[in-house]
């Protein structure tokens, strides 16, 4: 397999020189009203602004609303009010099948279960995160996909176990394929959730050595934990309580 | 070590953009879907291979049977031809249009193809009966009122008569009118007569007439057995019989078409259209009605089992949705359509119910062979069978998983992922 064919396909759409926040939500709040029990307000009036190549760290307890947010910011939901731009489309506007484009184009996932395929190689897992494309961006060919999931795999370090199961992985190595996954398809944002969650300290600070290789290369980060430590490897952190923003720190 | 280098797209993802899959892809998706549980996928197609493998045994081994039937039919049917004058449309009480020639028998046999020929009549002998003359009591005839009808000498091996003894008459006897004749073993018991080597006598009314053979058995005409047959000449001078009645004719197999043909231009050249041929036919219809009767009882045999067969893919798929929830909320966040998750799953079903389908065809191929085999018959299968058997099975797993593939579509990324 060709590397420099792979990295190649990686380099893509070299644009201008951005003049907008990869992500930006101005006063957005959601809204649960579950029938037959009390309205929650998951969040309240949100504004964030996400610059690219910025890294920054959601941080808040069990309930705050950092995974509603999560899942604003995922396209995965929608807001009640406000107004949510990812790299300039408004979301509110868009369907389901337009919110799903958005992801598959825009945004790699990592989440704290991982959520690889168990009973697949390591290197079909990672292909899985360029296998849909777009209607003005088709998916790529499997062989490029290939290529493309080859190069990921090199850079979380696991180029050496392509053909592994996954199931017979450790944590740390799940949460490195899961990360390369995120990435091959060459995302302008990456959203982490938690993904130090199920990770012992080694494996840890293995997967967030990845993360800072990732932020070298240029990526965009967002990353919901509730552990300090990996709070301030990040560039900002934000708290949040009870779905309101309450500060924004910065970080190293 | 590689640098991944990640820039933004901005407005290249416009909100007009939809999620697209390439067909190859998706298929190679449900491939690797059902491979991941090789155990499962095969217990769930399990009931598609008993329904169709039933389907399709039942199918070939009715028609094997079938087949088996006509052609043992079509050793006597397609092998007698009968040739008989038109009737001048009064139907078969009409006058007739034609007349068979006294040498009927002598222009077909020299047909290529004819094995035996020979005329058939009725001989109208009023209202004479038919008495034996028992050695012992001469004053004591018994009486019956019999069928008379008169032949050419080549009408026994045409009808295939199987004496019980005597012998036939032959066409000196024939020619010379002899008073002879040769009666079915109906006729024979009636009469009383069970031997012909003391020369037994019967009488038409007071005409006396030898008997020189006794027929055990006929393939054809069985009328015969209960019948006194004289020869053609012999009822042509004391019955003034006008012409021969008909004409039977034994042909080689494959041949009786060609003959039926050429009969009817052989037996009145000038106006071939008058004489009226006919072959049987019966066959077909002892071939269907097997058929209908084996395939009524075991098509609603096989799509039972089909039917059982299809709820177990829908139900295995819909547990395999429900199982693989985070795997449809992975999708999801990777870009999958709400389409494309119910077309994974449908492909997947529909693939289970394709090797299914292509295994119990292969099943009930395999058991309509032995069971031929094991019969000493000829496997009889429509070419085409096979593959609507295969293509069914693809199309009964597409509608299996048309439920699941439903509620696939309805789980939201959210909750498909917690």
């Amino acid at each position: 397999m060709s590397l420099d064919v792979g990295l190649a396909a990686l380099i893509v759409d070299v644009a201008q020189p951005s003049t907008q926040p990869v992500l930006e939500l101005v006063q957005v709040s959601k809204v649960y009203e579950p029938k037959g029990a009390a309205t929650v307000h998951a969040l309240r009036r949100v504004d964030l602004t996400v610059d690219e190549h910025d890294s920054v760290a959601i941080v808040g307890p069990s309930g705050s609303g950092k995974s509603t947010l999560l899942h604003i910011i995922g396209c995965l939901d929608t807001p009640t009010t406000g107004t949510y731009r990812l790299n300039g489309v408004d979301v509110a506007a868009l369907d389901d099948s337009g919110r799903a484009a958005l992801r598959g184009l825009e945004i790699g996932f990592v989440f704290q279960q991982f959520h690889l395929l168990a009973h697949r190689s390591v290197l079909e897992n990672v292909e899985l995160g360029s296998l849909y494309g777009t209607t003005a961006h088709p998916p790529k060919r499997r062989k490029e996909r290939l290529d493309q999931a080859m190069v990921a795999l090199e850079r979380v370090g696991l180029g050496h176990r392509v053909n592994a199961l996954a199931r017979t992985l450790s944590g740390g190595e799940k949460q490195r394929v899961a990360i390369a996954r995120a990435v091959s398809s060459n995302p302008s944002l990456l959203l982490a959730d938690e993904p130090t969650g199920n990770l012992d300290t080694a494996n840890t600070h293995a997967v967030l050595d990845v993360f800072d290789r990732l932020r070298a290369d240029g990526l965009t980060l967002v990353i919901i934990t509730h552990e300090p430590d990996v709070a301030e490897r990040m560039n900002r952190r934000v708290n949040i309580t009870d779905g309101t923003l309450t500060s924004a720190v910065a970080g190293e | 070590m590689k640098r991944l280098n990640f820039r933004r797209r901005g407005a290249a993802s416009s909100s007009g953009e939809r999620p697209k899959l390439f067909l190859a892809d998706l298929i190679g998706e449900a491939v690797a879907g059902l491979a991941e549980r090789p155990v499962r996928t095969a217990l769930t197609s399990l009931g598609t291979v008993l329904g169709i493998a039933s389907l399709v045994a039942t199918l070939g081994i009715s028609r094997t049977a079938g087949a088996q039937i006509v052609s043992r039919f079509d050793a006597l049917a397609a092998t007698y031809v009968i040739a008989e004058p038109n009737s001048g449309g009064f139907g078969s009480n009409g006058p007739k249009t034609s007349t068979i020639p006294w040498d009927a028998q002598t222009r077909i046999e020299r047909l290529n193809g004819v094995v035996a020929a020979g005329t058939l009549s009725d001989v109208n002998v009023g209202s004479a009966l038919v008495r034996a003359v028992p050695l012992r009591d001469p004053l004591d005839p018994i009486e019956f009122q019999k069928t008379v009808k008169s032949a050419s000498p080549g009408l026994f091996a045409a009808v295939r008569t199987r004496l019980k003894t005597g012998r036939t008459f032959d066409l000196v006897m024939d020619t010379a009118k002899a008073p002879v004749a040769v009666i079915g073993r109906l006729s024979a018991d009636d009469l009383g007569i069970t031997r012909v080597d003391q020369r037994p006598v019967l009488f038409i009314g007071d005409r006396p007439f030898e008997v020189i053979g006794i027929i055990e058995d006929v393939a054809r005409e069985p009328d015969l057995l209960d019948a006194i047959i004289i020869p053609d000449q012999t009822a042509k001078s004391l019955y003034r019989l006008g012409a021969p009645g008909s004409v039977r004719i034994e042909t080689g197999i494959g041949a009786a078409q060609l003959i039926a043909r050429q009969t009817a231009v052989t037996l009145d050249p000038i106006e071939p259209s008058r004489i009226q041929i006919t072959t049987d036919s019966e066959p077909t219809g002892v071939k269907n009605s097997v058929q209908s009767d084996l395939n009524g009882l075991f098509l609603a045999l096989g799509l039972l089992i089909l039917a059982v067969g299809a709820v177990g893919i829908a139900n295995i798929t819909l547990v395999s949705v429900i199982e693989r929830t985070p795997e449809i909320g992975l999708r999801r966040a990777l870009g999958a359509s709400r389409i494309h998750i119910a077309s994974q799953f449908l492909t997947e079903s529909a693939l289970t119910g394709l090797i299914g389908g292509t295994i119990g065809s292969t099943l009930g191929i395999l058991v309509t062979i032995a069971v031929a085999a094991g019969r000493q018959w000829t496997p009889v299968l429509p070419p085409s069978l096979p593959i609507i058997a295969t293509i069914g099975g693809g199309l009964i797993g597409l509608a299996a998983g048309a439920l699941p593939a439903r509620r696939a579509t309805h789980l939201q990324p959210i909750e498909a992922l917690r």
